[in-house]
């Protein structure tokens, strides 16, 4: 039998009760089922089952101190005023954020290690970019123990600033949930590319602001899914006005029981034209039991725009695992070496040192 | 020698190889002739073992192995090369690296040493300028919008690189214009030896201007019809199958 939501959890029950010792009012808290919006591939509530006790967040952040040009600085978290119950939650637990400034050009790299088991751990970083200023960035999240980490990273973009960014999770057990923040200045740019292989639960919900005009935001990705990882990416991406570009491209594989969900949509407000927005999620499912959603959302008021998406799922080509064994390559490698491509294709026009992150050829 | 003794094939319950018999000895190139659907491509299928096709055969063996007894990799290892009618593509997978994979799993399945990656380039590199294929194309992925004559160059590329012993070359002439089917040929001709086998399928006999067939069959309805020499192929071009057929 499913609890009433009115009736906590023991995590509800532990977490509330962790949240009112930060003194931090949080008068209750349903954690989010599938029936939640915007929840439907992620249920929160099912996978924290057990006890949690609350203990700092552990992030590591390496590569200023050798810079000189960044600087770090915890401060209060500042909630907007229709922040959710989970989003208050966080709040209260992370109760500072760590603040990065950004000038000149920098290469940092950024930590969220997973508490031990039983444990759930909340942290907050943001990332303000100069106008003008270059950051690389490999954002990380390690762990493997059965706990809970919720991080938020916001990253603010300067006029003409731009972020190179390289997504890596290595994850099992872990429940996450890892929200990260794009404010995009004028002309500003980031790219992101991502390897993630999911966890116990593992979601990652990215929201863009294009805020003002000619910034650019690409979002490439491969998602490899074995066992019963389970990896849901939600990403919003808002066109407040003209003259802004979106490219998103994410692969998927699925062996396994291993469940992955894209949930992708670009919103383009009135006013917003000369929008360019193209959204493409290709997934592949390799055993029976795997399970793939792919649901890429156009949400258009303006005219004079350039929005695509486009999102299909098969299996392995027959013919090509064929025509590889017939040229001498066992199956199983043969498989390994379609797979390994088909997962390579975000990477391909990746910067250099991002492609050496991820072990291509730069 | 390659022995196919009463060979039926279905696909989907569908029977298109009905019982067909052939022998090709070590050293000999024979030409597969017939009609569009005659079944050519199933044959070269069900030699290189590919899923989905029933078979059943009294003999299907190369040089004294079974080869319904191995997996299609472990028959490319004993020598077998199926050029395809109409190769794969492969994105993702570079041309090299798709090659240095094959050529070096063979080897794995043989007890050799694989080739170091400079011992592989320079092989790969001699092949690649004999067949006159450019370096560049041998970065880009396997065959992916590669036209019709650069796919086929590729094939003879990795017949090439893999030295097998038993070619079975599926209308390797189609899509190629004079001068590619001219160079193609007399490479392939060139490999001529005494313990290679050749069988050449094709639909029109011009590859055979370039290698000299020592016998040519005619496959229709899922056998092997009628047989006879290089004359064979001569007589179909001008006559057409129906004719010679008749008048065999
Ligand atoms: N996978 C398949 N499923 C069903 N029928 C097939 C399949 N492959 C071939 N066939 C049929 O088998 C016959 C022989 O085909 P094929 O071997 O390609 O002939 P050829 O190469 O001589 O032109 C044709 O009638 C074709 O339609
Ligand atoms: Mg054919």
């Amino acid at each position: 039998m499913t609890a009433h939501p009115s009736t906590p959890t023991t995590a509800e029950a532990d977490l509330l009760a962790a949240a009112s010792k930060t003194g931090v009012a949080l008068p209750t808290l349903s954690l989010p089922t599938r029936r939640t919006p915007g929840w439907k591939y992620a249920d929160l509530r099912k996978a924290l089952s057990g006890h949690l006790q609350a203990v700092p967040a552990t992030i590591e952040i390496q590569g200023i101190e050798t810079q000189g040009q960044a600087t770090v600085e915890p401060q209060a978290i500042a909630l907007e005023p229709e922040a959710t119950d989970l989003a208050r939650l966080h709040a209260a637990l992370a109760q500072v954020e760590q603040r990065i400034e950004i000038e000149g050009e920098q290469e940092l790299s950024l930590t969220f290690a997973a508490p031990d088991d039983q444990q759930v751990a909340c942290g907050q970083v943001r990332v303000r970019i100069a106008p003008g200023a270059n950051l690389r960035i490999r954002e990380r999240y390690q762990g493997d123990s059965d706990s809970f980490l919720a991080t938020q990273v916001i990253y603010e973009l300067g006029e003409g600033a731009r972020l190179e960014r390289v997504i890596d999770d290595r994850l099992d057990g872990v429940v996450l949930w890892a929200r990260v923040q794009f404010a995009l200045g004028a002309k500003a740019a980031t790219e992101s590319f991502g390897r993630m292989t999911g966890s116990r639960l593992a979601r990652h919900d990215w929201r863009v602001d294009h805020r003002a005009a000619g910034s650019f935001a690409r979002f490439h990705g491969a998602l490899d899914l074995a066992g019963s990882q389970h990896a849901n990416i939600r990403l919003q991406v808002h066109h407040h006005v003209a003259g802004c570009e979106t490219q998103e491209l994410f692969k998927t594989t699925a062996n396994d029981r291993g469940h992955a969900a894209f949930e992708g949509c670009v919103h383009v407000a009135p006013g917003a034209v000369q929008t360019v927005a193209e959204q493409a999620h290709h997934g592949l499912l390799l055993s029976e039991n795997a399970e793939i959603n792919a649901l890429p959302e156009l949400e258009i008021f303006a005219d004079d725009v350039i929005c695509a998406h486009g999102a299909t799922c098969g299996a392995l080509d027959e013919q090509a695992l064929f025509y590889a064994q017939a040229r001498g390559i066992p199956e199983a490698e043969a498989r390994t070496m379609l797979t390994a491509a088909f997962l390579s294709e975000p990477f391909d026009e990746a910067p250099p040192w991002i492609r050496q992150h991820f072990g291509f050829e730069a | 020698m390659l022995t196919i003794s009463n060979l039926t094939v279905s696909v989907d319950d569908k029977a298109i190889l009905k019982g067909l018999n052939l022998s090709v000895p070590k050293g000999e190139v024979h030409a597969i002739m017939g009609p569009n659907g005659a079944g050519k491509s199933t044959l070269g299928y069900a030699l290189a073992g590919r899923d989905g096709y029933t078979i059943s055969a009294d003999q299907l063996s190369w040089d004294g192995d079974d080869l319904q007894e191995l997996e299609p990799h472990e028959r490319a290892a004993k020598g077998l090369f199926l050029s395809l009618q109409y190769p794969v593509e492969i994105p993702g997978v570079a041309a090299l690296t798709f090659l240095r994979t094959s050529v070096n799993a063979q080897r794995r399945a043989r007890g050799q040493e694989e080739l170091s990656a400079p011992e592989f380039m320079k092989r790969a590199r001699e092949a690649a300028g004999t067949l006159k294929i450019p370096d560049e194309m041998l970065k880009r992925p396997l065959n992916v919008g590669f036209s019709g004559g650069e796919k086929k160059r590729m094939e003879a590329l990795q017949i090439l690189l893999l030295q097998p012993t038993l070619i079975v070359l599926d209308e390797t002439d189609s899509g190629l214009d004079i001068d590619a089917l001219k160079l193609i040929g007399e490479t392939i001709n060139g490999l001529r030896g005494p313990d290679k086998a050749l069988v050449v399928i094709t639909h029109y006999p011009r590859l055979l201007d370039y290698i000299r067939p020592d016998r040519v069959h005619v496959l229709q309805g899922g056998q092997i019809v009628t047989s006879g020499d290089a004359k064979l192929a001569l007589a179909l071009e001008a006559d057409g199958y129906d004719s010679v057929v008749a008048n065999a």
